[in-house]
């Protein structure tokens, strides 16, 4: 389980690496914090003739927090977003959602933006993001376009990154105020690849009832999903174990997962409805009834 | 060898070192072939064992999926760098003490990821050590005794701390 | 009051252990933590297929790639090892009941199991080897596969050795006492079908050795992670026409082995020949991919069984069916089907019973080998 042999570039900034890219096409790939592309070359799986290692390139943002939101360069360290306040008062859905990615020595240097771009379709990152709406900035030669989560992820890990893109930024929208949240998984072991996961954020308005609801999937399809449905249901509805639990059964209704090695398509759709109940049931108990 | 090399210079246990590398080769391979440290061990090649765990820039990290080329600048420390001056680090005597491992293959790995933890914080609940070692595996002990030592070694800090 | 003797001031004591040290401080000396001058390195090509006869090996672009010293197919390992009688060390392959398949230590016409290995790389490192591998081209002509024992007893089954005939191994009974007796004084019978699954040792260092071969004086040097050094130099010396005291067997550290490392492997016999070929230590480390596929495996059994006995709780007899899925190759000197009367042996425990009467069904598949795990008799 050694790597196949490729050549490799070590890019000091970031138009260095789009223009890498740019070069080099489909027959390269971007390392960031390796914990997913150095499997695969380790497998064999992946065999790019060059690899680009970002870590060395300057121009990659970091952590800011500002009125229009929350923005996490695409190369901060999944471990050093997990402990940012920055992070953990902006978005702290996504703080939970780090803390189930692998474990510490995996998050040391896996990046946020390499786990987004890496888009395995059972990954929590993807699932966060498509529940917050967020945009991904992408460089490339022509300059810098922004993606919405909702178009970002298109396949097997596949996404709207042309080959001679790079994903810089992950920005994600003000916290709503008094949102409640909660992100559910079911792994074999703590740590592993989830067989499924749910991603709610619950809104509620004066009078007590639901605003609105968001809830993402994974490991239901080739990429994350939207329960809209489910979130159909939840739209003006008290948040109680009625309204939840019908959205729960929408969930699962509106997928049709995978059967693999790690659990059966019933499997998966009974799991996801236990779990986007769970995540319903405390995202709207950690939610705050504006004053 | 077919490849193109690269030089890399790290510090490796607080020694300055240089290695010549294909861009390919792992740090995991790089720290056990070319430096000649085999304390630290290959368990699966693909980051779920934790065997290969050494501390980059003071951060516990799997060196089989890192490229050695990567950590050109970087302070290392493997688990020969733990000890000083001969003298066994309060993880290791409590790991002797507490019978923490038989075969010894997953040792490294559980010597670097506790070092690292307990540097960080000494108070620390049973359920907490568990879950901060859960990305090492162990085939031989059940982790029972493991954990145990972990705790005794927290123990002999936080009172060493306080004298 | 007279002083505690030497003895009775360790009953009691708590003994730390001589190696820890060596091994907390990064000092263990585990087999890929050797190196000698002159040191290649090893990597087996391996079987895609759990059935298949082979057609056809090209290995000649990976014979032309920089830094490969040889590589080694079906065609070569004829001429360079003995075949394989499974159990001959120690006259298992004289048993009653028994079918012993000859075979070499790499695929020669036939794949029996994804992970078979099919050629041998010996280059400058493992890198590379594992680069020549990618360029051996091997023909495939895939053969139905034979999943499971059910499967494996139908007529109709493919032989995974065709030599054999059908894929039946081993079929003997094991008696002793007075099975009939004892179940016609019972008050009760009572019956269950016990299944258990297949297993796998999975130490966190998985096999490997380095095989050192001095041409001047003969003699092969075989630093192994293994549980049975004595095996290995009893067995691996007459596979390459050495006598024992040719062979010397050296086991340091061993990563965890739980029975997987009690055999010869046909990797031990392949490398061991490599090594003798080349005139230069190879080592082989097994990783991880390699070891879930080909490694070992262990415990798939069915017992079907029948307890006689009294209605105040004693246990008179038992008899029944024990089916052992054996995978493909039987390990040597060991092979699985002696492992299937050591269960059936065990099974009264410390109760004296009137009668056992058991038979065996052992039946290959296209599956890793059956090796000991933990006390291989636990199913009883």
């Amino acid at each position: 389980m050694k790597p196949p042999p490729f050549e490799y570039h070590a890019p000091e900034s970031l138009d260095e690496a789009v223009a890498l890219l740019a070069a080099h096409g489909d027959e390269c790939r971007p390392l960031a914090g390796g914990q997913s592309l150095v499997p695969l070359l380790n497998f064999r799986l992946a065999r790019p003739a060059h690899l680009v290692d970002l870590n060395w390139a300057d121009g990659f943002p970091g952590i800011e927090a500002g009125p229009s939101g929350l923005s996490i360069g695409a190369m901060v360290r999944q471990r050093r977003a997990e402990r940012s306040p920055e992070v953990q008062a902006g978005c702290p859905l996504l703080v939970d959602a780090l803390s189930l990615i692998g474990h510490p020595a995996i998050r040391n240097r896996g990046t946020v933006g390499g786990s987004i771009a890496h888009a395995d379709p059972a990954a929590e990152l993807p699932a966060v993001a498509l529940a917050l709406d967020a945009e991904l900035v992408a460089r490339g030669p022509q300059g810098e376009r922004t993606v919405g989560a909702g178009d970002f992820f298109v396949g097997h890990y596949s996404t709207a990154l042309q080959p001679d893109e790079c994903l810089v930024r992950v920005d994600l929208p003000p916290w709503p105020p008094g949102a409640g949240w909660s992100i559910q998984e079911t792994a074999r072991r703590h740590g592993d690849f989830a067989i499924a996961a749910a991603a709610a954020v619950v809104e509620l308005d004066g009078a007590g009832t639901v605003a609105r609801a968001r809830v993402a999937l994974a490991g239901v399809a080739d990429r994350p999903v939207r329960a809209t449905a489910a979130e159909e249901v939840l739209a003006g509805a008290v948040a109680g174990p009625e309204a939840i639990g019908a959205a729960a059964e929408q969930a699962a209704v509106g997928i049709d997962p995978p059967s693999d090695l790690h659990g059966s398509a019933a499997y998966r759709r009974h799991v996801v409805q236990v779990l986007v109940r769970r995540a319903l049931e405390s995202a709207a108990h950690r939610a705050e009834v504006p004053a | 060898m077919s490849e193109p090399t690269m030089r890399v210079r790290f510090s490796v246990n607080g020694a300055a070192r240089e290695v010549t590398v294909e861009a390919r080769k792992t740090l995991a391979d790089v720290i056990r072939e070319d430096l000649g440290l085999t304390g630290t061990h290959v368990g699966c090649e693909h980051g779920v064992c934790g065997a290969c765990t050494v501390l980059v820039d003071g951060d516990p990290v799997r060196s089989c999926l890192m490229l050695g080329v990567q950590a050109g600048g970087s302070d290392i420390v493997t688990v020969e760098g733990v000890a000083g001056d001969g003298v066994m680090h309060p993880v290791q005597q409590a790991f002797w003490d507490s019978h923490s491992f038989q075969c010894g293959f997953c040792t490294p790995g559980f010597v670097i990821t506790a070092y690292a933890l307990l540097r960080d914080r000494t108070e620390l609940s049973e359920a907490e050590v568990r879950a901060e070692l859960s990305g090492n595996l162990c085939r031989c002990t059940g982790y029972q005794s493991i954990v145990n030592g972990v705790l005794a070694a927290a123990d002999r800090l936080q009172d060493a701390g306080k004298e | 009051m007279a002083q505690a003797t030497g003895a009775a001031r360790q009953v009691g004591a708590s003994v730390r252990r001589a190696e820890d040290p060596r091994i907390l401080t990064g000092a263990g000396r585990y087999v890929d933590d050797i190196v000698l001058p002159g040191m290649l390195h090893a990597a087996f090509l391996r079987s895609t297929y759990a059935h298949a006869r082979i057609t056809g090996v090209d290995a000649s672009a990976a014979r032309a790639l920089p830094g490969v010293v040889a590589v080694y197919t079906g065609d070569e390992v004829r001429s360079m090892t003995q075949p394989i009688v499974p159990g001959t060390a120690v006259g298992m392959h004289l048993m009653p009941g028994l079918k012993t398949p000859t075979f070499f230590a790499l695929a020669t016409d036939k794949v029996r199991f994804v992970g078979d290995p099919v050629a041998l790389v010996v280059a400058e490192s493992r890198y590379v080897a594992e680069d020549a591998i990618d360029l051996i081209d091997v023909e495939y002509d895939p053969l139905p596969p034979v999943v499971d024992a059910q499967q494996a007893l139908e007529g109709s089954s493919a032989p995974v050795f065709d030599e054999l005939g059908d894929n039946v191994i081993a079929r003997y009974p094991i008696a002793f006492g007075d099975t009939d007796a004892a179940f016609a004084e019972a008050d009760r019978v009572v019956g269950a079908t016990l299944a258990v699954h297949r297993h796998q040792m999975v130490p966190m260092e998985g096999r490997g050795a380095i095989a050192s071969y001095d041409p001047g004086p003969g003699t092969l040097t075989y630093y192994a992670s293994t549980q049975s050094p004595h095996i290995l130099k009893l067995l691996l010396g007459p596979q390459l026409q050495l006598a024992p005291e040719q062979v010397r067997v050296l086991a340091g550290d061993v990563g965890g082995a739980f029975g997987l490392k009690t055999t010869v492997g046909r990797e031990d016999v392949m490398l061991a020949a490599a090594s003798k070929a080349v005139g230069r230590p190879v080592k082989w480390i097994e990783d991880r991919s390699e070891h879930l596929s080909s490694s070992g495996q262990a415990r798939e059994e069915t017992l079907d069984i029948e307890a006689a006995v009294t209605d105040d709780g004693r246990l008179l007899g038992i008899r029944g069916r024990l089916t052992m899925d054996h995978g493909a190759y039987p390990g040597d000197p060991f092979p699985a089907s002696a492992f299937a009367g050591a269960i059936v042996s065990m099974m009264p425990g410390p109760t004296r019973l009137r009668g056992l009467s058991c038979d065996i069904t052992v039946v290959t598949t296209n599956k890793c080998s059956y090796l000991a795990y933990r006390g291989p008799w636990a199913s009883g």
